[in-house]
């Protein structure tokens, strides 16, 4: 496993964290590190593991992940972010998300193919 | 089918990347003329009113409308009328895209006719609620989407009962979550199961029939049902004019026992629903 991509998954959502390491998992190559479950674990957790990429709910207990989005991507510009939200459609948070640096968004619940796609392609794996 | 606007599609499907899609948005954006131009262009307000607005609205949080009524610088008709003029006169998000060169028209025809045929699965709300409540609206596009959202994910086929409405608490059949709504609309949504529902939707999600029953796991799961849900909400909501935002969910962890109680001053109207696994209840609670 040693040249496994690693990833972060932030969510409070023990089910979602759960769905989202199976979907991770069948990807070859993908393993999750770790599951934060507030906005200042997932920054944390980023600083620990140096994570390829980072799976962020928006509602999260804490600072939440807006913010935890902005801090990473000012610690690290390449962090490679990938919204999780169920916020239905919602334009103006994907936006601020993705103009805090997020590359994409999943929407919950979860469309297991575009999620693989997404993931391969910011992990660059085909 | 979540429902979702077009620029997360085209994201979703990797036909714009993240930064064509901010740029046209942005661009879109810079075409909405402001409440302020439109009624100095209508002759309604002078420049010197719209800048006494702004500076009153630096000290509220008020709405530049609702500000410019309270001001007595508009009447009603004449906010209504400008409002209408706004949104009569933006530009849609796929002519953004072409303006910024990112598809031609060709290309935007053909992904916003895809992307209207995978919205098209999502069903209209098909409930009617005769008797006058609070936020009927919300009540109706909630036990519409609660009971499709059962269907998908639980297998399970939901009939709502006869409403009625509660002033003291909200009879807890076993696990409960909730979540608060913000916005033009200030109200909490909680759905109340019994054990062998939430165990229910806990085995269908995790795609495992023999999932030991394990409390934590239920209530968590009934919290993700609840963001799912109330997302779908916001979306039909927002359809339908209402700004609304959410805070994250809320699960009744030491009160499993008890009844949920409501807040001095509000009241929850209670829909009931029957499933063949069990029952359940889905309340709103608002101030009166």
């Amino acid at each position: 496993m040693g040249d496994s991509k690693k990833i972060l998954i932030a969510d409070d959502s023990r089910v979602a964290a759960h769905l989202l390491t199976e979907i991770v998992e069948n990807i070859e190559g993908c393993e999750v590190i770790d599951n934060a479950v507030t906005g200042e674990q997932a920054i944390e957790y980023y600083e620990k593991y140096k994570p390829d990429l980072v799976t962020m709910d928006l509602s999260m207990p804490g600072i939440g992940g807006m913010e935890a989005v902005k801090r990473i991507i000012d610690g690290d510009p390449s962090a490679k972010i990938i919204v999780v939200s169920s916020l239905g459609g919602a334009q103006d948070k994907l936006l601020e998300a993705l103009e805090a640096g997020a590359l994409s968004v999943i929407s919950k619940p979860f469309d297991e193919e575009k999620a693989v796609n997404v993931f391969k392609k910011y992990l660059g794996l085909k | 089918m979540i429902p979702k606007f077009f620029g997360q599609y085209l994201l979703e499907k990797d036909i714009l990347d993240k930064d064509q899609l901010i740029e046209a948005i942005n661009y879109q954006k810079s075409k909405i003329l402001k409440l302020g131009e439109i009624a100095i262009q209508h002759a309604f307000l002078t420049e010197k009113q719209v800048a006494k607005i702004h500076n009153e609205q630096k000290r509220t949080d008020m709405r530049f409308g609702d500000l410019s009524v309270s001001m007595g610088f508009l009447t009603e008709k004449q906010l209504e009328e400008i409002i209408t003029s706004q949104k009569n006169n933006h530009i849609y998000l796929g002519e953004a895209i072409v303006a910024c060169g990112h598809l031609d028209k060709a290309q935007l025809e053909t992904q916003l006719n895809a992307f209207k045929d995978e919205q098209q699965s999502i069903p209209p709300i098909e409930v009617m609620i005769k008797e006058d409540i609070p936020h009927k609206e919300l009540v109706e596009v909630s036990v519409d989407l609660t009971e499709k959202l059962f269907r998908r994910i639980g297998d399970m086929i939901s009939k709502s009962g006869q409403l009625r409405s509660e002033t003291e608490s909200v009879a807890n059949l076993g696990v409960a979550a909730a979540l608060d709504f913000r916005g033009d609309i200030n109200a909490r949504y909680i759905i109340n199961v019994t054990w062998d529902i939430g165990q229910e939707i806990a085995k269908k999600t995790f795609k495992k029939e023999d999932l030991p029953f394990d409390e934590e796991l239920i209530r968590d799961t009934l919290s993700e049902f609840v963001n799912v849900v109330c997302g779908n909400i916001r979306s039909k909501m927002i359809e339908m004019g209402k700004k609304l935002d959410f805070q994250p969910p809320l699960t009744f962890l030491d009160k499993v026992d008890k009844n949920i109680p409501i807040a001095r001053g509000e009241q929850a109207t209670v829909v009931p629903g029957y499933t063949q696994i069990g029952n359940y209840e889905l309340a709103i609670v608002s101030k009166i």
